[in-house]
């Protein structure tokens, strides 16, 4: 049985991918999570032939700024802001010869930003594993004005575009890294349903 | 008989609109020929592709692309349509190939289909393409985007009724690669660009369950050169408004609370989608083109088979395809008014009127 839209995408635990020869993982917040599960299973599986590089931006989730430390030896580089971490890894994708295997985890805002820069590198999605960690707050385009509010955890929220109240749909676009949001008082102004976290 | 003697000559209409005050009406005519898409009286979702290019003489379905009495007025919403948004069109750059196979298919077809309004003369890549209808008259380099106002795909659907999706085939899987979408049934060309097929169907109810789409796209990807297929797809609309975006829906979202039982008649329209693919030559890419027809109901029930057959296709839809649909608010008066019109006598087999 099939259930809900099927454009809505699907995340899995990152696994170290060992036919590949370098290996790039990028994180945000409670990525951290993710990155510690795929370092253990480096450890299982040993692997001396490759080896991985970390991208952390802790966000305000700090707490975890420690154990990725100590996790990843000299690998691991630590941004205090995302634009940093996302121009760090435009020029390591730039660089990048064949055999890169690219791993992303974090928030799926933060998910489909690293999409987008690797699409940018030449990198199609389905050769990036993704987790998403920690908060189920979605990335929302308006389908009105085009804004795209990023870390949104309600049903219904205001566009910060346009003003217009909007629902949150399952409907997802990989290319615009966003699900859509669509005015829900328009055949009833100013009757808004009841406004529920549900993407907590 | 030629194939010229079996397509409508359109007596085109002076401009009318599709917007504030709504003066768009279909004539006798083209209440005859409208295709109306129920050859029964009960609806279900189904694949329902046919062959295209074999219909009976003057109907919608005898050229490869309809020219009907809307002609100006189509166009001119579209124009209005796109100087306001202007990102309803879109092709992804790899498509430059599936954009100049569309522009020959078109004006090819238009040309064979119409020769009174539409004229093409090639020599050698030098083209020259006669629009009567819009005095156009233009020569340009076949292959060279440079030497057209527009980019090959726009250039020309800005002069064709109807919506266009341009998709490329890749890995046994169709793309949303580009489109014209100015005349929509609520979604959204510039979200859904890029997705794969089953991405872009993705809210549609039912019918992945009932695995409708992994049969289309089966039979889709097998589409042959100079083979193409259509089917009909219906949904209702209040007032003759072309542009039912997603991206307007703040706009004419109201409309659908302002039917009542007295102005039902006038203000809820039967819209059909009438929807052909064609495989492109050089680029292997699928031209799929959206042909939108709309008729109140005021017009619908002056044939009695339709008024009747439309009435009990209303009473047993399930109530989650009207939901969908975005009309089961008004549903209601829709049923009501209809009902007026249907005697309970047995209707004809066939679409046609009687």
């Amino acid at each position: 049985m099939i259930e809900g839209i099927k454009s809505r995408p699907v995340y899995s635990d990152l696994r170290p991918d060992l036919d590949g020869s370098h290996h790039l993982l990028v994180a945000e917040g409670a990525g951290a999570e993710a990155l510690v599960r795929f370092c253990h299973a480096w450890d299982a599986a040993g692997d001396p032939d490759a080896d991985y590089d970390i991208l952390y931006h802790p966000d305000e989730d700090r707490r975890w700024i420690g154990t990725v430390n100590e996790l990843a030896r000299e690998a691991v580089a630590v941004f205090v802001n995302r634009v940093g971490l996302e121009s760090v890894l435009a020029r390591r994708l730039a660089a990048a010869r064949m055999g890169l295997r690219l791993y992303v985890a974090g928030s799926e805002g933060f998910i489909w930003r690293v999409v987008a820069i690797a699409r940018e590198a030449g990198l199609s999605e389905d050769a990036i594993q993704k987790e998403r960690c920690g908060t189920q707050a979605r990335p929302v385009s308006c389908v009105h004005c085009k804004t795209i509010a990023d870390d949104v955890t309600t049903n219904v929220y205001q566009c910060p575009g346009c003003g217009l109240h909007v629902f949150v749909r399952d409907h997802f676009s990989r290319l615009l890294g966003a699900y859509q949001s669509v005015c829900v008082d328009a055949e009833n102004p100013g009757e808004l349903p009841e406004i529920e976290e549900v993407y907590a | 008989m030629s194939a010229q003697l079996q397509i409508n000559d359109p007596k085109i209409k002076p401009i009318e609109t599709f917007r504030d005050d709504f003066t768009y009406s279909n004539s006798p005519e083209a209440i005859r020929r409208f295709p109306f898409p129920f050859h029964e009286d009960k609806y279900m979702y189904s694949v329902n592709i046919e062959p295209h290019n074999v219909g009976p003489a003057g109907s919608v379905f005898a050229p490869a692309f309809d020219i009907d009495e809307h002609y100006l007025s189509e166009i001119e919403e579209r124009r209005r349509v796109l100087e306001e948004d202007p990102g309803r069109c879109a092709v992804l750059p790899h498509m430059m190939e599936a954009q100049w196979d569309t522009l020959e298919l078109l004006m090819t077809s238009l040309a064979r289909d119409y020769p009174q309004h539409f004229k093409l003369e090639r020599n050698g890549d030098r083209w020259t393409w006669e629009n009567r209808l819009l005095g156009i008259k233009d020569t340009f380099t076949f292959d060279d985007a440079s030497t057209l106002p527009y980019e090959p795909f726009e250039y020309i659907t800005r002069q064709v009724q109807g919506d266009f999706t341009l998709h490329g085939q890749r890995n046994n899987m169709l793309y949303m690669d580009g489109g014209m979408v100015t005349c929509q049934a609520d979604w959204s060309l510039q979200f859904d660009l890029g997705m794969d097929f089953y991405e872009w169907h993705g809210p549609v109810p039912k019918a992945h369950e009932m695995g409708i789409f992994e049969r289309a796209l089966k039979y889709l990807l097998n589409l042959q050169v100079g083979q193409p297929v259509r089917r009909l797809n219906w949904t209702m609309t209040v007032h003759p408004r072309m542009d039912t975006s997603p991206e307007n829906y703040h706009k004419w979202g109201i409309d659908r609370s302002q039917v009542t039982a007295d102005n039902v008649g006038e203000l809820a329209h039967l819209r059909v989608e009438l929807q052909s693919l064609f495989r492109l030559p050089r680029s292997n890419a699928i031209i799929f083109s959206i042909r939108c027809y709309l008729i109140s109901l005021n017009e619908l029930v002056t044939v009695p088979k339709w008024a009747r057959r439309f009435h009990r296709v209303h009473k047993s839809l399930p109530p989650e395809l009207a939901d969908y649909k975005g009309f089961s608010g008004y549903q209601p008066y829709v049923i009501d008014f209809l009902s007026q019109y249907d005697d309970g006598a047995p209707t004809s087999p066939g679409t046609q009127p009687d």
